[in-house]
C-alpha cells in the first residue's frame, strides 16, 4: 500500500524508495488488471469519439469530410472562394478587425470596385498570400491595398492559421519561411478543445436549428448577425462583450513575446511586391477598446504597439506607402462605443477610419 | 520535448515503453532507453547533446578511476578533475552573461571606461539538473557511498533517463543503483497503475491548474507598478500556487513515467505549504534539491555543529548558492539569501525555545514568509520586486477591482487543495474500477488542453 510519508528529522527527509508503490498482499493482480485497462479503454474511447465528431463535424475545414453544414469559423476558405468571383482594383486586408471596413465605402471614396479580404486572426503570411491570390491567381488589375496591422500580425509566437495551407488556392502563396506540417497539425488538432468546443457548439446548433451568427457580403463585407440584431434592438450589452474578451485577448497577447523577424521580412517583401505590381498601400493600425488596451499593459502592449509602429512606419517609408497609426481612438475621433466587444470595432468607427485614410484621395474630392 | 504535448503522449511515450519492455537483453535495453532519451532530449537542441554525452564520458571516467585507486591523491585529483568540468561548463553557459553584467554594473559604478560585451550563450535545457546527478555519482563513489556503474550503458541510462532529465527529481546513482542493475523484465500491473496515477495526477495539476494561475501572476509581476493591495496579493499567491502545482506536477509525471519503466524516483514534494516552520518546508519542497544541497555543501561546509556564527555562515553559503542554482540573477542570489536568513532566523529561536504552539499559525505565518520570498523569485528586477512588496504592504492602497473577484476564488479553491487533500503520495490507491475511469476522463480533459499548455517553470532552471 502506499503511505503517508512523514518527513520529521532533517537528518533522515529523504524518502524511502518504496514510499508508493503498491505492495499485494491482500489486493490482486487481476484487480490491477482490470484497472489498467479500465483505464486505457476508457481513455482511448474518449480520445476516438471526440477525434471522430470532430473529423466528421470538421468545424474548422481541416479534413476531407462535410457531413454538416458548420458555422464557418475560418474565414480564409470563403474569401478565396468569395475572390474567385470577384474582379477589383481595391482590396483591404487585415485580421477580424478591419472586416468591417465596407468595400462600398472605399468604392464611394476612391471609384475603385472594393474587396473586404480580412480573415481571422491574420498574420503577415496571410496576407501576403491573399493579395497574392488577388493579383495572380485571379488576375485582378489592383491599384490600391489597404493594409490593416498590429502588434499579434507580427507575433513571434503565432503559428502559420491551418486554413491558409489547408485551402488549394492560398496555400500557393504562402511564404516560404512559414513551412507547416499541416498533417501533424490536423491530427493534434483531432484532440484541441477550440476544435472540439465548436463541433459540439454545432451539434447544438444543428438540434436548435439555430442560424449562424455571422455572413459575409460577395464583396468580403462581415456582417455579425446575432450581434447586429441585438444592438438594433437596444437589447446589446457592450459592457459584458467588452469583459468576455479580456481574457482571451490577455491569452493571445501573454504568448506573443516579440515580433517576428521572418514576419517583419515577408511584410517588407509584400511592400516591394506592391510597388513592382504598382499597387499603392495603405497601411494602418486599427484600435482596441480603452478598457483592453489597459488590460494589456501587463502584457506589454504599449511597447509592442510601439515596436509595430516604429517598424511599419519605416517600412512605408522605404516603399512609398502611407501609414496612419489608428490606435488611439482620437487620432480619428472615434467613438468608445462604437464597438462589437473590445476588439472589434462597429461600421460607425470603420467609417471614420475608411475617411480617415481615404480623405485625400483623388476620387473623394470627385464624390 | 514536453511530457504535456502530443508528441510525447502519442508517440514517444508509446514507442520508448513498447522498445524498453520488448527488449531482452538488458544491456539492449539500456542503450534503446539512453538512445531514447537523447532523442527526447535532442528534439529541443541537439546541438548541446554532445555537451551531455561529454559529461557523462568524463564522470564516468572519473568515478571508474576513483573507484579503482587506493592512493588518496590521485582520488581527490579525480574528483577534482570531474567536478571542475561539470562546474565550468554549468559555470559558462549559465553563468558567463551574469558575471560580464555584473563587471560592466560594477564597472559603471566606478565610473570605468572599459565594458564587456555579453556572449551570445544559448542555455542548454535542464544542465542544471543533469550537472548536479552527475556530480553527486563522483563525490558518492569518492566517498565510498556507492560503487561504479557496471558499464558506460548503466551510467548514461542513469543520467540520461528521461523521466528526470530536464526538470529532476535530481536522482542519485544510488537511489537507482539497484534497479538498473537487475532491470525489472515485466511491468507489473499495480505498478503500471501507479504509473498512470502520478502521470495522470501531474498531468491535470499542470494543464488544468498551474496553467490557470499564470495569468495574474503574470500581470502583475509584467506590471507591478501601482499595483493596489488586492492585486498585489492576487498576483502572489497566483504564483505561490502556480509554481508549486507546476513543478509539483512535472515531478509527478516523472515519478510515473519512472514507474512506467519498472523504476522507482523518490518524492520530492510533499506538501510543502503544510510546512509549520521554514526548515520543515525545506523538508517537503524539492527535496531531492534540499538533501543534496544539504549532503554535498551544508554538511561538508561543518553544517549545524559548530557555534551559532558558523551554523548561520553555513546556511548562508549554502542557500546563497542554492538561490544562484535556479538562476544567473540577482533576485534568485537574494531569494537564497532571504531563505538563508529565514533559516538562520529560525536556528535561533528555536536555541531561545520559542516556538508557535498553534499549528494553524505556524501553517500561515510560514505560508506568508514563503509567499514574500517568492517575488524575488519571480520578479524580473529588485525595482519590480519592491512594487510588489509595497502593492502587497498596502502602499498603493486596496484598490479593489471586480475583476480579480474569480482569481481569489481560484485561490481559494486551489488553498482547499494544498492546505486540505492530501498530496499525491499520500493517496491510497485502490483498484476501484471508478477510479480508473476517473483517471481517464480527467486525462481526457488534460489532453484535449494540450494546445494551450505552456512550459514547465522550471525549464529555465
Amino acid at each position: 500500500m502506499s503511505k503517508i510519508i512523514e518527513n520529521t528529522s532533517l537528518s533522515d527527509n529523504r524518502p524511502p524508495h518504496r514510499a508508493n508503490l503498491i505492495a499485494n498482499d491482500d489486493i490482486t493482480e487481476i484487480l490491477w488488471r482490470k484497472y489498467v485497462r479500465g483505464f486505457l479503454s476508457v481513455f482511448a474511447a474518449l480520445c476516438c469519439s471526440i477525434a471522430t465528431v470532430n473529423f466528421l463535424i470538421n468545424p474548422f475545414g481541416l479534413y476531407s469530410t462535410r457531413l454538416v453544414k458548420t458555422p464557418q469559423w475560418n474565414a480564409r476558405h470563403e474569401k478565396a472562394t468569395l475572390m474567385k468571383g470577384a474582379r477589383c482594383q481595391a482590396i483591404i486586408l487585415g485580421s477580424s478587425h478591419a472586416m468591417k471596413i465596407s468595400p462600398v465605402e472605399v468604392k464611394d471614396l476612391t471609384g475603385f470596385q472594393t474587396f473586404n479580404a480580412a480573415v481571422d486572426m491574420a498574420t503577415v503570411e496571410d496576407e501576403f498570400a491573399l493579395l497574392r491570390t488577388a493579383v495572380e491567381g485571379n488576375h485582378w488589375p489592383l491599384k490600391l491595398a489597404l493594409v490593416a496591422v498590429d502588434p499579434e500580425t507580427f507575433s513571434a509566437n503565432a503559428p502559420t492559421d491551418m486554413g491558409l495551407k489547408r485551402d488549394s488556392e492560398l496555400s500557393k502563396y504562402v511564404a516560404s519561411q512559414f513551412p507547416v506540417n499541416f498533417r501533424w497539425e490536423a491530427a493534434k488538432a483531432l484532440l484541441s478543445i477550440e476544435q472540439t468546443s465548436v463541433s459540439f457548439q454545432t451539434l447544438n446548433w444543428l438540434r436548435k436549428g439555430a442560424p449562424s451568427d455571422h455572413h459575409f457580403d460577395v464583396d468580403g463585407y462581415l456582417h455579425y448577425d446575432l450581434l447586429e440584431r441585438a444592438k438594433r434592438t437596444g437589447k446589446y450589452d457592450l459592457t459584458a462583450q467588452i469583459n468576455s474578451t479580456k481574457e482571451r485577448m490577455a491569452g493571445r497577447y501573454r504568448t506573443i513575446g516579440a515580433l517576428s523577424t521572418d514576419r517583419q521580412k515577408v511584410f517588407l517583401e509584400m511592400l516591394n511586391y506592391c510597388q513592382i505590381h504598382g499597387i499603392r498601400v495603405k497601411i494602418f493600425i486599427l484600435p482596441l477598446h480603452p478598457s483592453i488596451r489597459t488590460v494589456l499593459l501587463a502584457y506589454r502592449y504599449d511597447r509592442l504597439l510601439s515596436e509595430t509602429v516604429d517598424f511599419v512606419r519605416s517600412a512605408a517609408q522605404r516603399s512609398g506607402a502611407d501609414f496612419y497609426n489608428l490606435s488611439d481612438l482620437r487620432t480619428f475621433q472615434g467613438h468608445n462605443d462604437a464597438f462589437f466587444d473590445g476588439e472589434h470595432i462597429d461600421e460607425v468607427n470603420a467609417r471614420l477610419i475608411t475617411t480617415k485614410i481615404l480623405e485625400h484621395e483623388p476620387g473623394h474630392a470627385i464624390q | 520535448m514536453l511530457f504535456n504535448s502530443y508528441i510525447f503522449i502519442f508517440l514517444f511515450l508509446p514507442f520508448a515503453l513498447l522498445g524498453w519492455w520488448v527488449l531482452d537483453s538488458p544491456r539492449v535495453r539500456l542503450a534503446f532507453i539512453t538512445f531514447a532519451s537523447y532523442v527526447f532530449y535532442g528534439w529541443w537542441n541537439w546541438h548541446f547533446l554532445p555537451l551531455m554525452i561529454a559529461s557523462t564520458t568524463v564522470d564516468y571516467i572519473a568515478g571508474d578511476r576513483i573507484a579503482s585507486s587506493d592512493n588518496e591523491k590521485t582520488r581527490k585529483l579525480w574528483l577534482a578533475g570531474s567536478l571542475t568540468f561539470n562546474l565550468s561548463i554549468l559555470g559558462f553557459f549559465k553563468y558567463c552573461n551574469f558575471f560580464i553584467q555584473t563587471l560592466n554594473t560594477g564597472a559603471r559604478s566606478v565610473d570605468a571606461s572599459w565594458h564587456l560585451h555579453a556572449l551570445n550563450i544559448i542555455l542548454p535545457i535542464g544542465i542544471s539538473f543533469y550537472t548536479f546527478n552527475s556530480m553527486s555519482y563522483t563525490i558518492d563513489i569518492y566517498r565510498r557511498i556507492v560503487r561504479p556503474a557496471q558499464s558506460p550503458l548503466h551510467f548514461s541510462a542513469f543520467v540520461a533517463l528521461f523521466p528526470h532529465l530536464i526538470a529532476g527529481p535530481i536522482v542519485r546513482y544510488s537511489d537507482i543503483e539497484d534497479q538498473l542493475a537487475r532491470l525489472k523484465t515485466r511491468l507489473t500491473h499495480s505498478q503500471a497503475a501507479t504509473g498512470i496515477f502520478f502521470f495522470v495526477a501531474g498531468m491535470t495539476k499542470k494543464v488544468l491548474i498551474a496553467d490557470r494561475f499564470a495569468k495574474n501572476a503574470d500581470m502583475l509581476f509584467l506590471s507591478p507598478s501601482g499595483a493596489g493591495a488586492v492585486a498585489a496579493w492576487a498576483g502572489v499567491l497566483s504564483y505561490t500556487f502556480q509554481i508549486y502545482f507546476d513543478f509539483s506536477a512535472y515531478s509527478d509525471m516523472a515519478v510515473g513515467l519512472a514507474h512506467f519503466l519498472g523504476i522507482q524516483f523518490p518524492q520530492n514534494f510533499n506538501s510543502p505549504y503544510k510546512a509549520v516552520n521554514i526548515v520543515d518546508f525545506w523538508r517537503r519542497w524539492h527535496i531531492s534539491l534540499s538533501t543534496w544541497l544539504r549532503d554535498y555543501l551544508f554538511i561538508p561546509l561543518g553544517g549545524s555543529r559548530g557555534s551559532d556564527i558558523e551554523t548561520i555562515r553555513n546556511l548562508t553559503i549554502t542557500m546563497f548558492l542554492g538561490g544562484l542554482w535556479h538562476g544567473a540573477d540577482w533576485t534568485f542570489v537574494v531569494w537564497g539569501l532571504y531563505h538563508g536568513a529565514l533559516l538562520a532566523a529560525h536556528a535561533t529561536i528555536r536555541r531561545w525555545g520559542w516556538t508557535l504552539r498553534s499549528t494553524f499559525i505556524s501553517r500561515l505565518v510560514t505560508f506568508v514568509l514563503v509567499s514574500i520570498g517568492w517575488v524575488f523569485f519571480r520578479a524580473n528586477t529588485f525595482t519590480a520586486a519592491s512594487q510588489v512588496l509595497r502593492g502587497m504592504c498596502g502602499l498603493n492602497g486596496l484598490s479593489p477591482d471586480p475583476q480579480y473577484l474569480g482569481a481569489y476564488v481560484r485561490l481559494g479553491g486551489a488553498a482547499v487543495i494544498i492546505f486540505f487533500l492530501p498530496n499525491t503520495w499520500e493517496i491510497r490507491l485502490k483498484p476501484n474500477l471508478l477510479y480508473a475511469y476517473a483517471l481517464a476522463v480527467a486525462m481526457t480533459a488534460a489532453v484535449l488542453m494540450l494546445g494551450n499548455a505552456s512550459p514547465f517553470l522550471y525549464f529555465q532552471f
